[in-house]
Protein backbone atom coordinates (compact mmCIF):
# COMPACT_ATOMS: atom_id res chain seq x y z
CA UNK A 1 0.00 0.00 0.00
CA UNK A 2 2.73 2.42 0.93
CA UNK A 3 4.87 1.21 -1.98
CA UNK A 4 2.18 2.44 -3.97
CA UNK A 5 1.43 5.55 -2.73
CA UNK A 6 5.01 6.63 -2.88
CA UNK A 7 5.17 5.56 -6.40
CA UNK A 8 2.67 6.90 -7.76
CA UNK A 9 3.45 10.04 -6.26
CA UNK A 10 7.17 9.80 -8.01
CA UNK A 11 5.47 9.68 -10.83
CA UNK A 12 3.40 12.52 -10.65
CA UNK A 13 5.98 14.81 -9.07
CA UNK A 14 7.97 13.50 -12.85
CA UNK A 15 4.86 14.30 -14.49
CA UNK A 16 4.76 18.04 -12.73
CA UNK A 17 8.38 18.46 -13.22
CA UNK A 18 8.26 18.45 -16.31
CA UNK A 19 5.76 20.77 -17.47
CA UNK A 20 7.94 23.47 -16.17
CA UNK A 21 9.56 24.42 -19.45
CA UNK A 22 13.09 25.01 -19.98
CA UNK A 23 15.17 28.19 -20.03
CA UNK A 24 15.56 29.39 -23.85
CA UNK A 25 19.11 28.94 -24.19
CA UNK A 26 20.12 32.38 -25.41
CA UNK A 27 17.64 33.83 -23.43
CA UNK A 28 18.20 37.86 -23.61
CA UNK A 29 18.93 38.04 -26.99
CA UNK A 30 16.19 35.94 -28.44
CA UNK A 31 13.58 37.78 -26.87
CA UNK A 32 15.01 41.22 -27.87
CA UNK A 33 15.02 39.62 -31.79
CA UNK A 34 11.06 38.49 -31.02
CA UNK A 35 10.41 41.79 -29.63
CA UNK A 36 11.86 43.64 -32.62
CA UNK A 37 10.15 41.09 -35.49
CA UNK A 38 7.30 41.91 -33.66
CA UNK A 39 7.60 45.44 -33.84
CA UNK A 40 8.28 45.27 -37.60
CA UNK A 41 5.22 42.77 -37.96
CA UNK A 42 3.18 46.00 -35.90
CA UNK A 43 4.18 48.02 -38.15
CA UNK A 44 5.91 50.27 -35.24
CA UNK A 45 9.10 50.29 -36.64
CA UNK A 46 8.71 51.04 -40.20
CA UNK A 47 10.42 49.61 -43.59
CA UNK A 48 13.83 52.16 -43.81
CA UNK A 49 13.17 53.45 -40.66
CA UNK A 50 16.85 53.68 -39.14
CA UNK A 51 17.60 52.15 -35.54
CA UNK A 52 19.05 53.61 -32.28
CA UNK A 53 22.95 53.55 -32.00
CA UNK A 54 23.59 50.33 -30.56
CA UNK A 55 24.73 51.92 -27.17
CA UNK A 56 21.04 53.93 -27.40
CA UNK A 57 19.48 50.74 -28.27
CA UNK A 58 20.91 48.21 -25.89
CA UNK A 59 19.82 51.04 -23.24
CA UNK A 60 16.01 51.15 -24.11
CA UNK A 61 15.75 48.24 -24.17
CA UNK A 62 17.72 47.42 -20.98
CA UNK A 63 20.06 44.82 -22.04
CA UNK A 64 23.48 44.63 -22.65
CA UNK A 65 25.44 46.14 -25.88
CA UNK A 66 26.75 42.32 -26.61
CA UNK A 67 23.61 41.20 -26.11
CA UNK A 68 21.71 43.34 -28.46
CA UNK A 69 24.83 42.96 -31.26
CA UNK A 70 23.89 38.97 -30.86
CA UNK A 71 20.27 40.17 -31.66
CA UNK A 72 21.09 42.34 -34.34
CA UNK A 73 23.07 39.58 -35.80
CA UNK A 74 20.17 37.01 -35.53
CA UNK A 75 17.63 40.01 -37.07
CA UNK A 76 20.34 40.51 -39.85
CA UNK A 77 20.16 37.01 -40.83
CA UNK A 78 16.69 36.85 -40.81
CA UNK A 79 16.69 39.53 -43.71
CA UNK A 80 14.93 42.12 -41.02
CA UNK A 81 17.56 44.88 -40.83
CA UNK A 82 20.25 45.66 -42.75
CA UNK A 83 23.81 47.67 -41.38
CA UNK A 84 25.17 50.00 -43.77
CA UNK A 85 28.61 51.65 -43.61
CA UNK A 86 30.01 54.79 -43.79
CA UNK A 87 28.97 58.35 -43.37
CA UNK A 88 24.74 57.91 -43.88
CA UNK A 89 25.69 54.38 -42.42
CA UNK A 90 23.90 52.51 -39.64
CA UNK A 91 21.26 49.38 -38.76
CA UNK A 92 17.64 49.79 -41.00
CA UNK A 93 14.73 47.92 -40.61
CA UNK A 94 13.73 45.91 -44.04
CA UNK A 95 10.46 45.09 -44.78
CA UNK A 96 9.73 44.47 -48.30
CA UNK A 97 6.74 44.95 -50.25
CA UNK A 98 6.03 41.70 -50.45
CA UNK A 99 6.91 38.94 -48.31
CA UNK A 100 9.43 36.31 -48.43
CA UNK A 101 7.18 33.77 -49.75
CA UNK A 102 9.36 30.96 -50.09
CA UNK A 103 10.96 31.14 -46.71
CA UNK A 104 7.40 31.34 -45.43
CA UNK A 105 6.45 28.17 -47.16
CA UNK A 106 9.57 26.96 -46.10
CA UNK A 107 8.51 27.81 -42.32
CA UNK A 108 4.55 26.25 -42.51
CA UNK A 109 6.84 23.32 -44.25
CA UNK A 110 8.50 22.93 -40.97
CA UNK A 111 5.66 23.19 -38.38
CA UNK A 112 3.21 19.92 -37.78
CA UNK A 113 -0.39 20.23 -38.48
CA UNK A 114 -0.40 19.06 -34.85
CA UNK A 115 1.59 22.48 -34.15
CA UNK A 116 -1.29 24.39 -36.25
CA UNK A 117 -3.62 22.89 -34.55
CA UNK A 118 -1.74 24.00 -30.97
CA UNK A 119 -1.53 27.48 -32.40
CA UNK A 120 -4.60 27.97 -33.48
CA UNK A 121 -5.99 26.13 -30.27
CA UNK A 122 -4.07 29.97 -28.40
CA UNK A 123 -5.51 31.91 -30.64
CA UNK A 124 -9.09 29.85 -29.41
CA UNK A 125 -8.65 30.88 -25.74
CA UNK A 126 -6.66 34.85 -26.72
CA UNK A 127 -8.44 36.19 -29.38
CA UNK A 128 -11.90 34.51 -28.27
CA UNK A 129 -12.00 35.81 -24.97
CA UNK A 130 -10.51 39.48 -26.19
CA UNK A 131 -13.74 39.58 -28.47
CA UNK A 132 -15.43 39.16 -24.98
CA UNK A 133 -13.96 41.47 -23.20
CA UNK A 134 -13.75 43.88 -25.96
CA UNK A 135 -17.34 43.83 -25.96
CA UNK A 136 -18.12 44.76 -22.78
CA UNK A 137 -15.15 47.00 -22.11
CA UNK A 138 -14.17 48.75 -25.40
CA UNK A 139 -13.64 52.69 -25.18
CA UNK A 140 -15.58 54.15 -27.73
CA UNK A 141 -13.03 55.15 -29.77
CA UNK A 142 -12.05 51.35 -30.30
CA UNK A 143 -15.17 50.86 -31.12
CA UNK A 144 -15.57 53.60 -33.68
CA UNK A 145 -12.01 52.22 -35.39
CA UNK A 146 -12.81 48.81 -35.78
CA UNK A 147 -15.27 48.71 -38.79
CA UNK A 148 -12.49 51.06 -40.42
CA UNK A 149 -10.46 48.61 -39.93
CA UNK A 150 -12.30 45.94 -41.77
CA UNK A 151 -12.97 48.34 -44.72
CA UNK A 152 -9.05 48.89 -44.73
CA UNK A 153 -8.65 44.81 -44.85
CA UNK A 154 -11.43 44.45 -47.73
CA UNK A 155 -9.61 47.56 -49.65
CA UNK A 156 -5.98 46.35 -48.88
CA UNK A 157 -4.39 44.93 -52.13
CA UNK A 158 -1.23 43.09 -52.10
CA UNK A 159 -0.19 40.73 -49.45
CA UNK A 160 2.09 42.73 -47.51
CA UNK A 161 -1.00 45.27 -46.87
CA UNK A 162 -3.50 42.40 -46.52
CA UNK A 163 -1.13 41.07 -43.61
CA UNK A 164 -1.10 44.20 -41.95
CA UNK A 165 -4.20 45.16 -42.09
CA UNK A 166 -5.35 41.75 -40.79
CA UNK A 167 -2.92 41.57 -37.92
CA UNK A 168 -3.82 45.10 -37.15
CA UNK A 169 -7.98 44.19 -36.53
CA UNK A 170 -6.64 41.23 -34.51
CA UNK A 171 -4.66 43.81 -32.36
CA UNK A 172 -7.30 46.52 -31.88
CA UNK A 173 -9.49 44.10 -30.52
CA UNK A 174 -7.23 42.63 -28.54
CA UNK A 175 -6.28 46.42 -26.97
CA UNK A 176 -9.75 47.26 -27.11
CA UNK A 177 -10.29 44.53 -24.21
CA UNK A 178 -7.90 46.34 -21.85
CA UNK A 179 -5.82 43.33 -21.48
CA UNK A 180 -1.96 43.97 -21.44
CA UNK A 181 -1.18 40.16 -21.02
CA UNK A 182 -4.17 38.86 -23.73
CA UNK A 183 -2.76 42.14 -26.37
CA UNK A 184 0.83 40.80 -25.63
CA UNK A 185 -0.39 36.90 -26.52
CA UNK A 186 -2.27 38.25 -29.55
CA UNK A 187 0.43 40.70 -30.92
CA UNK A 188 2.61 37.16 -30.66
CA UNK A 189 0.34 34.30 -32.63
CA UNK A 190 -0.10 37.43 -34.92
CA UNK A 191 3.33 37.20 -35.57
CA UNK A 192 3.66 33.46 -36.06
CA UNK A 193 0.44 33.31 -37.82
CA UNK A 194 -0.76 36.12 -40.20
CA UNK A 195 1.74 36.12 -42.65
CA UNK A 196 1.10 31.84 -42.98
CA UNK A 197 -2.18 32.49 -43.16
CA UNK A 198 -2.06 34.71 -46.43
CA UNK A 199 0.29 32.48 -48.62
CA UNK A 200 -1.11 32.70 -52.13
CA UNK A 201 -2.46 29.04 -52.75
CA UNK A 202 -5.38 28.46 -55.27
CA UNK A 203 -8.47 29.18 -54.10
CA UNK A 204 -6.91 32.18 -52.46
CA UNK A 205 -8.23 33.41 -49.19
CA UNK A 206 -11.63 35.57 -49.89
CA UNK A 207 -10.08 38.73 -48.81
CA UNK A 208 -14.05 39.94 -48.93
CA UNK A 209 -14.89 36.89 -46.66
CA UNK A 210 -12.27 37.65 -44.02
CA UNK A 211 -13.25 41.27 -43.74
CA UNK A 212 -16.98 40.44 -43.21
CA UNK A 213 -15.63 37.89 -40.68
CA UNK A 214 -14.39 40.74 -39.30
CA UNK A 215 -16.83 43.01 -39.72
CA UNK A 216 -19.45 40.46 -37.58
CA UNK A 217 -17.21 40.62 -35.10
CA UNK A 218 -17.10 44.75 -35.27
CA UNK A 219 -20.71 44.39 -34.72
CA UNK A 220 -21.00 42.06 -31.77
CA UNK A 221 -18.73 44.66 -30.15
CA UNK A 222 -20.07 47.65 -31.10
CA UNK A 223 -23.36 45.95 -30.00
CA UNK A 224 -21.61 44.71 -26.40
CA UNK A 225 -22.64 41.29 -26.76
CA UNK A 226 -19.89 39.79 -25.54
CA UNK A 227 -21.00 36.06 -26.07
CA UNK A 228 -21.86 36.61 -29.30
CA UNK A 229 -18.43 38.20 -30.20
CA UNK A 230 -16.86 35.36 -28.74
CA UNK A 231 -18.42 32.90 -30.82
CA UNK A 232 -17.68 34.75 -33.97
CA UNK A 233 -14.33 35.21 -32.83
CA UNK A 234 -13.84 31.41 -32.13
CA UNK A 235 -15.47 30.61 -35.65
CA UNK A 236 -13.24 32.75 -37.11
CA UNK A 237 -10.07 31.25 -35.45
CA UNK A 238 -11.38 27.98 -36.77
CA UNK A 239 -11.67 29.55 -40.49
CA UNK A 240 -8.21 29.92 -40.26
CA UNK A 241 -7.22 27.14 -39.10
CA UNK A 242 -8.48 25.26 -41.88
CA UNK A 243 -6.85 27.33 -44.23
CA UNK A 244 -3.64 27.02 -42.28
CA UNK A 245 -3.94 23.31 -42.25
CA UNK A 246 -4.73 23.30 -46.22
CA UNK A 247 -2.20 25.25 -46.91
CA UNK A 248 0.30 22.93 -45.06
CA UNK A 249 -0.95 19.91 -46.51
CA UNK A 250 -0.67 21.87 -50.48
CA UNK A 251 2.82 22.63 -49.27
CA UNK A 252 3.85 19.21 -48.75
CA UNK A 253 2.51 17.56 -51.54
CA UNK A 254 4.43 20.73 -53.78
CA UNK A 255 7.24 19.11 -52.17
CA UNK B 1 -28.32 63.24 9.55
CA UNK B 2 -24.90 64.25 10.67
CA UNK B 3 -23.73 61.04 8.89
CA UNK B 4 -25.06 62.63 5.42
CA UNK B 5 -23.19 65.72 6.58
CA UNK B 6 -19.72 64.00 6.92
CA UNK B 7 -20.28 62.47 3.44
CA UNK B 8 -20.51 65.20 1.89
CA UNK B 9 -17.29 66.62 3.03
CA UNK B 10 -15.60 63.47 2.71
CA UNK B 11 -16.47 63.42 -1.39
CA UNK B 12 -16.06 67.22 -2.23
CA UNK B 13 -12.31 66.05 -0.18
CA UNK B 14 -12.02 63.18 -2.47
CA UNK B 15 -12.58 65.03 -5.33
CA UNK B 16 -10.82 67.87 -4.96
CA UNK B 17 -7.79 65.15 -4.34
CA UNK B 18 -8.77 63.59 -7.82
CA UNK B 19 -8.64 67.21 -9.65
CA UNK B 20 -5.10 67.83 -7.50
CA UNK B 21 -3.87 64.73 -9.11
CA UNK B 22 -4.53 65.91 -12.67
CA UNK B 23 -3.71 69.61 -11.90
CA UNK B 24 0.23 68.49 -10.82
CA UNK B 25 0.18 67.03 -14.24
CA UNK B 26 -1.22 69.77 -16.29
CA UNK B 27 0.93 72.34 -14.30
CA UNK B 28 4.07 70.70 -15.48
CA UNK B 29 2.66 70.47 -19.27
CA UNK B 30 1.77 74.32 -18.89
CA UNK B 31 5.98 74.91 -18.07
CA UNK B 32 6.39 72.87 -21.60
CA UNK B 33 3.85 74.72 -23.44
CA UNK B 34 5.40 78.01 -22.21
CA UNK B 35 8.83 77.12 -23.62
CA UNK B 36 7.32 76.10 -27.12
CA UNK B 37 5.47 79.71 -27.35
CA UNK B 38 8.75 81.12 -26.44
CA UNK B 39 10.79 79.15 -28.66
CA UNK B 40 8.73 80.08 -31.49
CA UNK B 41 7.95 84.09 -30.47
CA UNK B 42 11.97 84.08 -30.71
CA UNK B 43 12.04 82.72 -34.26
CA UNK B 44 9.06 85.14 -35.53
CA UNK B 45 11.36 88.28 -33.90
CA UNK B 46 14.36 86.88 -35.91
CA UNK B 47 12.33 85.97 -39.18
CA UNK B 48 13.31 82.55 -38.92
CA UNK B 49 10.90 79.20 -39.08
CA UNK B 50 10.55 77.31 -36.29
CA UNK B 51 12.35 74.09 -37.38
CA UNK B 52 12.73 70.75 -35.99
CA UNK B 53 16.14 71.70 -34.32
CA UNK B 54 14.68 74.43 -32.63
CA UNK B 55 11.85 72.29 -31.64
CA UNK B 56 14.63 70.11 -30.74
CA UNK B 57 15.67 72.73 -27.95
CA UNK B 58 12.28 72.01 -25.84
CA UNK B 59 14.55 68.36 -24.66
CA UNK B 60 15.78 69.97 -21.48
CA UNK B 61 12.35 71.51 -20.73
CA UNK B 62 10.31 68.26 -21.51
CA UNK B 63 12.92 65.89 -19.68
CA UNK B 64 12.94 67.69 -16.51
CA UNK B 65 8.97 67.49 -16.49
CA UNK B 66 9.61 64.01 -16.95
CA UNK B 67 12.48 64.19 -13.92
CA UNK B 68 9.15 65.53 -11.81
CA UNK B 69 6.34 63.48 -12.69
CA UNK B 70 7.48 59.95 -12.09
CA UNK B 71 4.18 58.34 -13.25
CA UNK B 72 4.62 59.84 -16.71
CA UNK B 73 6.00 57.32 -18.86
CA UNK B 74 6.74 59.97 -21.64
CA UNK B 75 6.01 63.76 -22.60
CA UNK B 76 6.44 66.16 -24.95
CA UNK B 77 5.18 68.03 -27.99
CA UNK B 78 3.19 67.03 -30.71
CA UNK B 79 2.29 70.05 -33.39
CA UNK B 80 -0.32 70.98 -35.40
CA UNK B 81 -0.09 70.98 -39.34
CA UNK B 82 2.32 73.28 -40.99
CA UNK B 83 3.77 74.70 -37.85
CA UNK B 84 7.09 73.05 -37.90
CA UNK B 85 8.88 74.45 -41.12
CA UNK B 86 8.66 71.39 -43.97
CA UNK B 87 6.75 68.84 -41.62
CA UNK B 88 2.85 67.95 -41.68
CA UNK B 89 3.20 65.91 -38.66
CA UNK B 90 6.16 66.35 -36.39
CA UNK B 91 6.82 65.79 -32.93
CA UNK B 92 9.44 66.25 -30.06
CA UNK B 93 8.37 62.99 -27.25
CA UNK B 94 10.76 61.60 -24.88
CA UNK B 95 10.35 58.74 -22.99
CA UNK B 96 11.62 56.83 -20.41
CA UNK B 97 14.05 54.60 -21.25
CA UNK B 98 15.10 51.01 -19.50
CA UNK B 99 18.10 52.06 -18.14
CA UNK B 100 17.05 54.91 -16.50
CA UNK B 101 17.70 57.93 -19.23
CA UNK B 102 15.27 59.61 -21.73
CA UNK B 103 14.41 58.12 -25.57
CA UNK B 104 13.10 60.56 -28.21
CA UNK B 105 9.83 58.71 -29.58
CA UNK B 106 9.87 57.35 -33.14
CA UNK B 107 6.52 56.62 -34.99
CA UNK B 108 5.71 56.19 -38.45
CA UNK B 109 5.06 59.92 -39.79
CA UNK B 110 5.00 58.69 -43.68
CA UNK B 111 1.09 59.68 -44.83
CA UNK B 112 1.51 57.54 -47.54
CA UNK B 113 2.31 54.26 -44.95
CA UNK B 114 -0.74 52.16 -44.00
CA UNK B 115 1.24 52.36 -40.79
CA UNK B 116 1.17 56.06 -40.74
CA UNK B 117 1.00 57.29 -36.92
CA UNK B 118 -2.19 59.66 -37.54
CA UNK B 119 -2.19 61.66 -34.59
CA UNK B 120 -4.19 64.05 -36.52
CA UNK B 121 -7.47 61.84 -36.04
CA UNK B 122 -6.92 60.96 -32.45
CA UNK B 123 -8.31 62.37 -29.80
CA UNK B 124 -6.27 63.64 -27.63
CA UNK B 125 -5.29 66.37 -30.48
CA UNK B 126 -8.73 67.00 -32.10
CA UNK B 127 -10.15 67.93 -28.29
CA UNK B 128 -7.94 70.66 -27.66
CA UNK B 129 -7.57 71.50 -31.12
CA UNK B 130 -11.70 71.55 -31.81
CA UNK B 131 -12.46 73.03 -28.41
CA UNK B 132 -9.74 74.77 -27.16
CA UNK B 133 -9.26 72.86 -23.76
CA UNK B 134 -7.74 69.94 -22.35
CA UNK B 135 -8.08 66.51 -22.76
CA UNK B 136 -7.75 62.99 -20.53
CA UNK B 137 -7.81 60.09 -22.78
CA UNK B 138 -7.90 56.64 -21.39
CA UNK B 139 -7.17 54.70 -20.25
CA UNK B 140 -5.68 52.35 -22.62
CA UNK B 141 -2.87 49.89 -23.69
CA UNK B 142 -0.09 52.22 -25.88
CA UNK B 143 1.31 49.68 -27.85
CA UNK B 144 2.77 52.26 -30.22
CA UNK B 145 4.48 54.30 -28.15
CA UNK B 146 4.63 53.52 -24.30
CA UNK B 147 3.87 49.41 -24.65
CA UNK B 148 1.47 50.11 -21.46
CA UNK B 149 -1.61 50.88 -19.82
CA UNK B 150 -1.79 54.44 -20.11
CA UNK B 151 -3.57 57.96 -19.79
CA UNK B 152 -2.57 60.28 -22.17
CA UNK B 153 -3.31 64.18 -20.63
CA UNK B 154 -3.17 66.91 -23.38
CA UNK B 155 -3.34 70.59 -23.35
CA UNK B 156 -3.72 73.08 -26.77
CA UNK B 157 -0.63 75.56 -27.02
CA UNK B 158 -2.01 78.49 -28.30
CA UNK B 159 0.13 81.41 -29.95
CA UNK B 160 -0.84 85.31 -30.19
CA UNK B 161 -2.42 87.01 -27.95
CA UNK B 162 -5.03 88.74 -31.17
CA UNK B 163 -8.38 87.59 -31.28
CA UNK B 164 -7.65 84.89 -33.10
CA UNK B 165 -4.59 82.66 -31.44
CA UNK B 166 -3.01 79.95 -33.48
CA UNK B 167 -3.33 76.79 -32.43
CA UNK B 168 0.60 75.37 -32.67
CA UNK B 169 -0.25 71.77 -31.58
CA UNK B 170 -0.31 70.08 -28.02
CA UNK B 171 1.39 69.24 -25.21
CA UNK B 172 0.87 66.08 -23.20
CA UNK B 173 2.15 63.23 -21.22
CA UNK B 174 1.23 59.35 -21.06
CA UNK B 175 0.49 58.69 -17.19
CA UNK B 176 1.03 54.90 -16.43
CA UNK B 177 -1.53 53.74 -14.56
CA UNK B 178 0.68 51.26 -12.55
CA UNK B 179 1.83 54.72 -10.88
CA UNK B 180 -1.56 56.63 -11.03
CA UNK B 181 -4.13 53.82 -9.58
CA UNK B 182 -2.84 53.77 -6.07
CA UNK B 183 -2.89 57.12 -5.59
CA UNK B 184 -6.91 57.23 -6.90
CA UNK B 185 -7.35 54.58 -4.53
CA UNK B 186 -6.17 55.95 -1.69
CA UNK B 187 -8.36 58.82 -1.98
CA UNK B 188 -11.21 56.52 -2.25
CA UNK B 189 -10.42 54.68 0.76
CA UNK B 190 -10.81 57.77 2.20
CA UNK B 191 -14.70 58.43 0.96
CA UNK B 192 -16.89 55.99 3.60
CA UNK B 193 -19.37 54.91 1.24
CA UNK B 194 -18.51 52.08 -1.44
CA UNK B 195 -17.20 54.57 -4.03
CA UNK B 196 -16.14 53.93 -8.21
CA UNK B 197 -14.54 56.68 -10.44
CA UNK B 198 -16.01 56.09 -14.15
CA UNK B 199 -15.00 57.91 -17.50
CA UNK B 200 -16.96 59.52 -19.96
CA UNK B 201 -17.65 56.46 -21.95
CA UNK B 202 -18.62 54.66 -18.54
CA UNK B 203 -15.74 52.58 -17.79
CA UNK B 204 -14.47 52.03 -14.42
CA UNK B 205 -10.86 53.71 -13.40
CA UNK B 206 -11.04 52.51 -9.71
CA UNK B 207 -13.20 51.45 -6.58
CA UNK B 208 -12.79 51.17 -3.43
CA UNK B 209 -14.93 47.38 -3.40
CA UNK B 210 -14.56 44.93 -5.37
CA UNK B 211 -17.88 45.41 -6.23
CA UNK B 212 -16.45 47.42 -9.88
CA UNK B 213 -13.49 45.76 -11.51
CA UNK B 214 -10.75 48.75 -13.21
CA UNK B 215 -11.59 48.64 -16.46
CA UNK B 216 -15.28 47.49 -16.96
CA UNK B 217 -17.90 49.46 -18.53
CA UNK B 218 -21.00 50.01 -16.51
CA UNK B 219 -24.81 49.21 -17.82
CA UNK B 220 -25.29 53.41 -17.78
CA UNK B 221 -23.30 56.34 -16.33
CA UNK B 222 -24.17 56.59 -12.72
CA UNK B 223 -26.67 59.21 -11.74
CA UNK B 224 -27.91 60.00 -8.35
CA UNK B 225 -31.19 57.65 -7.22
CA UNK B 226 -30.77 55.37 -10.21
CA UNK B 227 -30.83 52.29 -7.75
CA UNK B 228 -27.47 51.78 -7.24
CA UNK B 229 -26.11 55.23 -7.01
CA UNK B 230 -26.79 57.72 -3.62
CA UNK B 231 -24.98 60.28 -4.97
CA UNK B 232 -23.08 61.28 -8.10
CA UNK B 233 -20.42 64.53 -8.83
CA UNK B 234 -17.97 65.31 -11.92
CA UNK B 235 -14.61 65.24 -10.96
CA UNK B 236 -13.76 68.14 -13.62
CA UNK B 237 -10.40 68.97 -14.66
CA UNK B 238 -11.75 67.95 -18.13
CA UNK B 239 -11.34 64.97 -17.10
CA UNK B 240 -15.00 63.96 -17.81
CA UNK B 241 -14.97 61.93 -14.94
CA UNK B 242 -17.44 61.07 -12.12
CA UNK B 243 -17.21 60.47 -8.63
CA UNK B 244 -20.22 57.87 -7.73
CA UNK B 245 -20.61 56.96 -4.26
CA UNK B 246 -23.67 53.59 -3.64
CA UNK B 247 -26.30 53.85 -1.11
CA UNK B 248 -24.35 51.05 0.94
CA UNK B 249 -21.18 51.13 2.36
CA UNK B 250 -17.45 49.96 1.48
CA UNK B 251 -17.68 45.86 0.96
Amino acid sequence: MSADVSASGRRAGQAAASLISPLAAAGRADEVVQRVSQAIQLGLLFDGEQLPTEVEFAAQLGVSAMTLREALAVLRQQGLVETRRGRTGGTFVRRPANPPVDSLRERLRSLTVTALRDLADEQFAVFGTAAKLAAERAPAVSVRLLPGLCDQLEKASGLSARIRSDSKFHVEVALASQSERLTRREVALQTQLAELLWLPHDPELDVVEVASDHRSIAHAIAAEDGELARTLAERHVEHNLRRLTLLRLAVVEGA
Amino acid sequence: MREILNHEREVGVALAQVRAEFEDVFGHLDQVSAALVAERASCERAGEELTPDRLARLRDVIQSQLGELPAAAGAGVVAAPGVVAGRERHLEWWQRGAGGGYTPLRVNLDRTSIDLYDYLDMEWFTVPRTQHRRCVYGPYIDFTCADRYVLTMTMPVMAGEDAAPRFLGVVGADIAMSHFEPGLLSILRSVPAAAVLVTADRRVIAANTPQWIAGRRLGRLPTAGDGTFAATAEVGADSGWVLALAATPAG
